[in-house]
């Protein structure tokens, strides 16, 4: 009996300290996953090269990294974020809008503005699908992101013809403002390609609108009953910007033979002059907007 | 100005932004990026993330198929992950590889490159908050 309540003590303790250093972990884990919202089952991936977060030698390790990239790998946005401000707490923008089949579905409009290279492509190609599907309007628009404002404002601009903001106007030739492409309602009368957008046409043609075009575009300001709601794509500042100057280098000279080490040169010192650009005149801007990016 | 400028800056903000500036790339990005936030939030725009397209694509289909009638296109470009890459990249440079090249000089990285991206940085950080709020909400 004895023995048998010796063996069963030397077991308890046995579990406890096996117990004792599991909570031991869990806590010790926790505290390093700490910069995420709640604790994180696994670890988060340790990237190759650290991307934006702490570095090691600084007294962080990379678990605690809290760029973009680390919000998308653990899916959750690091406590280190400032919260959002009141402006932007109210979610109201994620009721319904329209649905397929039948036009009595269609409540508001929907305006997608692309930005570069941010999943254009595949946005643009599931409008066209869906609205072929569906029934509905598509219009896509491109270089369309610097209209003048009275396009929009005021009751005149209820059949304007889109027109862009005369101090765009900075080099010979500027891409125009056009039509690129329209899936049409049965009800409805084509639109006509590579010409300047008007807002009648969009307005009697499409459901969804979309393209290179910037916020506060809206061919139904006029109409009171009529409501639009935006969409947009984000991507990561480093990538999309890389992205873009790929992009841009070989739509100028298709032929390139560009390598993966050139281009890095090239962005290099496209970083280090607009650097230097700063360091004249502070107020300049950083990530400056010229061009396509 | 911010790069986001030319898209999330209205037509009016850019034009009074030139007059009170004089031009479009003397407008301090500090200034446009906390304006390009505020729309973002206060004209409710809807903010898909390419690196999140399965959430993004079920956030879009709650705006326009409600019915749930073509819930295969809407997997087909991201929620079932079989992402139909329509993009023409034959161009043989990856952008990850020249940004991985880029990020191997850590002095150029922290130094020059991180402060040059730094309100384009924010304004991302912003729209993915933004983005992860509205994909809790469809649910």
């Amino acid at each position: 009996m004895n023995s048998r309540m010796k063996i069963l003590s030397m077991l308890s303790v046995a579990t406890l300290l096996v117990l004792w250093r599991q909570i031991s972990i869990f806590f010790k884990q926790a505290n390093v996953d700490g910069a995420f919202n709640t604790v994180a089952v696994t670890p988060p991936p340790v990237h190759p090269a650290s991307y934006s977060g702490k570095e090691e030698g600084e007294g962080f390790t990379q678990y605690i990294d809290d760029s973009y990239h680390a919000a998308i790998e653990v899916g959750k946005i690091p406590l280190s974020w400032p919260p959002l401000p009141d402006f932007a707490k109210k979610i109201t923008n994620t009721q319904p809008i329209m649905s397929c089949i039948g036009s009595d579905k269609v409540l508001d409009r929907l305006v997608f503005i692309h930005m570069f290279k941010t999943a254009g492509s595949t946005i643009r190609t599931l409008f066209r699908e869906y609205s072929k599907k569906c029934d509905r309007g598509w219009v896509c628009v491109t270089d369309c992101s610097d209209l003048d404002p009275s396009s929009f404002i005021g009751k005149e601009s209820i059949d304007a013809v889109w027109q862009p903001r005369e101090d765009s106007k900075t080099w010979d030739n500027p891409p125009k403002c056009r039509i690129k492409d329209q899936v049409t309602r049965t009800d409805s009368r084509d639109v006509e390609f590579e010409r300047p957008p008007e807002n009648e046409r969009i307005r009697n043609n499409a459901d969804i609108l979309g393209g290179h075009l910037s916020l506060g575009v809206n061919p139904w300001a006029q109409q009171d009953h009529i409501n639009v709601r935006y969409l947009t794509f984000v991507r990561d500042t480093p990538i999309k910007f890389v992205s873009g100057l790929i992009y841009t280098t070989f739509q100028m000279d298709p032929a390139t033979t560009t390598t993966v080490q050139q281009m890095s040169v090239k962005i290099k010192k496209r970083i280090l002059k607009a650097r230097d650009k700063v360091r004249e005149n502070p107020k300049l801007v950083k990530c400056e907007s010229r061009g396509s990016y | 100005m911010t790069s986001f400028a030319k898209y999330l800056l209205t037509p009016e903000q850019k034009k009074e932004l030139v007059d009170k500036f004089g031009h479009a790339d003397k407008v301090p990005a500090s200034f446009s990026s906390e304006l390009v936030k505020r729309n973002l939030g206060e004209l409710n725009v809807v903010v898909g993330a390419v690196e999140r397209m399965g959430e993004s694509m079920r956030l879009l289909q709650t705006l326009i198929d409600f019915d749930g009638e073509q819930s295969e296109i809407f997997e087909i470009y991201g929620s079932g992950g079989r992402q139909k890459n329509v993009s023409k990249n034959k161009r043989g440079v990856s952008s990850a590889e020249v940004l991985e090249l880029l990020m191997e000089d850590k002095e150029f990285w922290r130094k020059v490159a991180k402060p040059y991206f730094e309100y384009d940085q924010s304004i991302s950080n912003f729209a993915l908050q933004l983005h992860f709020k509205q994909v809790e909400g469809t649910y």
